[in-house]
């Protein structure tokens, strides 16, 4: 891992990566690969597409629900948790 | 009605090649400029910047040949000049979630609010401001802009084809692998597969087999394909138009050699297994009509397998300011119907780039620069000459590229055999979880167009809007109900295009 990495925490769990990284990279970088699950079949979902096109890897990073985690910059303190929303805000 | 929105001559939408080259020939020709784009930096996909310092990626950034079989290298040095021109204003990280005419012009409703604005510099004012006046940079993204002549330079989407367990996590388009590896120097799988057809394909899997990836192999449906190479020279009078894509076609075939990662044609991944995220992949050799031989089949171990089958143009902002299309005759690709100075059926809108017609980065920055000067004219500001003068030496290139385009796009035709691979209960909308099956009942229940058995079926209805599952639902429509694809219709007109906070809505009324 490189000098002055993010820290914050997924599920509980503390992680670290590299400044600069969105969220999804963040995870994926972490070796976790899905953080949500579809709201009628319960079926795992993470990175698809990467370019905010698909909305599968929406995450929760509080005190926002359901954000990109492929657009989403990780941040210092992020508290990342799987997905408990039915879908984006609105 | 909003009087007082800021106002451009030329608002430009999209900053791939298309956009960034339409930004500069409309500037160049006297009008200001406000380009719009849903990234942090400019490029598109296919100039994507680097949003990490190398230094501190786990593996060593991709090479700058890395990069689509389009694109020739990175961000050309002439498109970059769009960050310093005077008269040309970038809204980063922002979306046109609405546009209308009203005169004079057009207004286009922004949103930079998709995701947390207080975590970064979302929605800034990037450059430029100078002579467009308001706002300026570092200032929030205007609700609504006026613009009296606007450029769809949108792109495409990326087409994936429907196969048991494409849904699992670790399996993700071949562009995603890309933009994950060219923005962060993030790789998903140690064991991958890169599979679907296009020449999108070789790029990823050079890009990742030098990144240290494990590529097990290249599998592209096409059966009589060996190779791009081979496809292209078999129609050698086209070659000297384009002799530097060769090249580059067989920098990633050394690449892919010196990895040992086999090429192989006529074979696809047709289902993919695991619990929480895909482990093992179901590898088939296919027929002329990719449909799988029987005893073909074979299981492999992988961490990650990345799809694609080509693109669709992302037509929703041309729709929604009424641009005549037509629809390609095999291919769910629908393309903005324009003049040869990339006028659009409606006076004062633009088309260039992918949203034309799938053609590539050279097509779409030849046809930018010619949308932006033909914009500029419109407008009055290029002088009617000089805009023949420009058009004509940019027409003579463009008919080379787009030959070029067209070999490439009959070269991976798609082919129906695609229909046997899914089972009863995959999942064909990702979103709302739509099974297979659901398609057929509901063509058989009397739907016979994508509308209606989006309606049956919430094939569509998701967060995505159905970007992923629409050129999907329209190919299975067309085939079950054995209809053209272009009787069929597709899902891309929608009054909202994008996805915004009510809050958004709201604060504009």
């Amino acid at each position: 891992m490189p000098d002055d990495p993010v820290h914050f925490t997924f599920d509980g769990t503390p992680l670290e990566a590299p400044r600069g990284m969105t969220i999804g990279g963040a995870l994926l970088t972490n070796g976790i690969v899905s953080w949500r699950h579809t709201r009628s079949g319960g079926r795992p979902r993470g990175i698809f597409c990467a370019i905010g096109i698909c909305f599968d890897c929406l995450v929760d990073v509080a005190p926002h629900r359901a954000v990109r985690a492929c657009l989403t910059p990780v941040d210092d303190g992020d508290v990342i948790t799987t997905s408990s929303s039915p879908g984006p805000a609105g | 009605m909003i009087p007082d929105a800021p106002a451009a001559d030329v608002a430009v939408i999209g900053a791939g090649p298309a956009g960034l080259a339409a930004a500069l020939a409309a500037a160049d020709g006297g009008c200001s400029v406000t380009l719009v784009d849903s990234a942090p930096s400019v490029g598109g996909q296919i100039y994507r910047q680097s949003i990490v310092p190398p230094a501190s990626t786990r593996i060593s950034p991709a090479p700058a040949r890395i990069n689509s079989f389009h694109a020739t290298e990175r961000l050309a040095p002439a498109l970059q000049r769009t960050a310093r021109h005077p008269r040309i204003q970038h809204l980063a990280t922002t979306t046109v979630w609405h546009a209308a005419p009203a005169t004079p012009g057009f207004l286009l409703h922004l949103s930079s609010q998709h995701e947390p604005s207080s975590r970064t510099e979302r929605g800034q004012v990037v450059s430029g401001g100078a002579e467009v006046g308001e706002p300026a940079p570092g200032q929030a993204v205007p609700a609504v802009l006026r613009a009296r002549a606007v450029v769809v330079a949108t792109g495409a989407t990326e087409f994936v084809l429907p196969f048991p367990g494409w849904d699992l996590p670790g399996v993700t388009t071949a562009g995603a692998a890309q933009a994950l590896l060219k923005s962060q120097g993030v790789t998903i799988g140690k064991r991958v597969l890169v599979a679907g057809s296009g020449p999108l394909l070789l790029p990823v899997a050079a890009g990742l087999a030098t990144a240290g990836v494990r590529v097990l192999a290249v599998l592209e449906a096409t059966r009589a394909l060996t190779g791009l190479g081979r496809a292209v020279l078999t129609r050698a009078g086209h070659l000297a138009a384009s002799p530097g894509k060769l090249r580059e076609a067989a920098g990633y075939a050394a690449v892919l050699a010196r990895h040992r990662v086999p090429v192989r044609t006529g074979h696809a991944v047709i289902a993919c297994h695991g619990d929480d995220r895909v482990q093992r992949a179901t590898v088939a050799r296919l027929d002329g009509q990719w449909r799988p031989v029987p005893g073909s089949r074979r299981e492999l171990a992988v961490d990650a397998v990345h799809v694609s089958y080509g693109f669709s143009p992302a037509l929703e902002l041309a729709r929604l300011l009424g641009c005549a299309d037509t629809q390609h005759p095999a291919r769910p690709v629908v393309a903005v119907t324009h003049d040869e100075d990339q006028a659009t059926s409606v006076a004062g809108v633009f088309a260039a780039g992918e949203v034309t017609g799938i053609g590539g980065a050279q097509v779409a920055e030849l046809e930018g620069y010619l949308a932006g000067a033909s914009a500029a004219r419109y407008l009055g500001k290029l002088e009617p000459q000089a805009h023949t003068d420009q058009a004509a030496a940019l027409r003579a290139r463009l008919g080379r590229a787009r030959r070029f385009a067209k070999l490439l796009d009959a070269a991976y035709p798609l082919r129906p055999g695609w229909l046997d691979w899914p089972s009863a209960d995959t999942v064909v909308c990702r979103c709302e979880d739509v099974p297979w099956a659901s398609i057929g009942q509901a063509v058989a229940a009397g739907a016979q167009d994508v509308r209606a058995v989006k309606g049956l079926t919430r094939c569509g209805m998701g967060y995505c809007q159905g970007r992923i599952c629409g050129p999907v639902l329209q190919c299975a429509v067309a085939a079950t109900a054995g209809r053209p694809l272009a009787d069929v219709g597709d899902l891309q007109a929608r009054p909202i295009i994008a996805p915004v906070p009510l809050e958004v809505i709201a604060n504009e009324s």
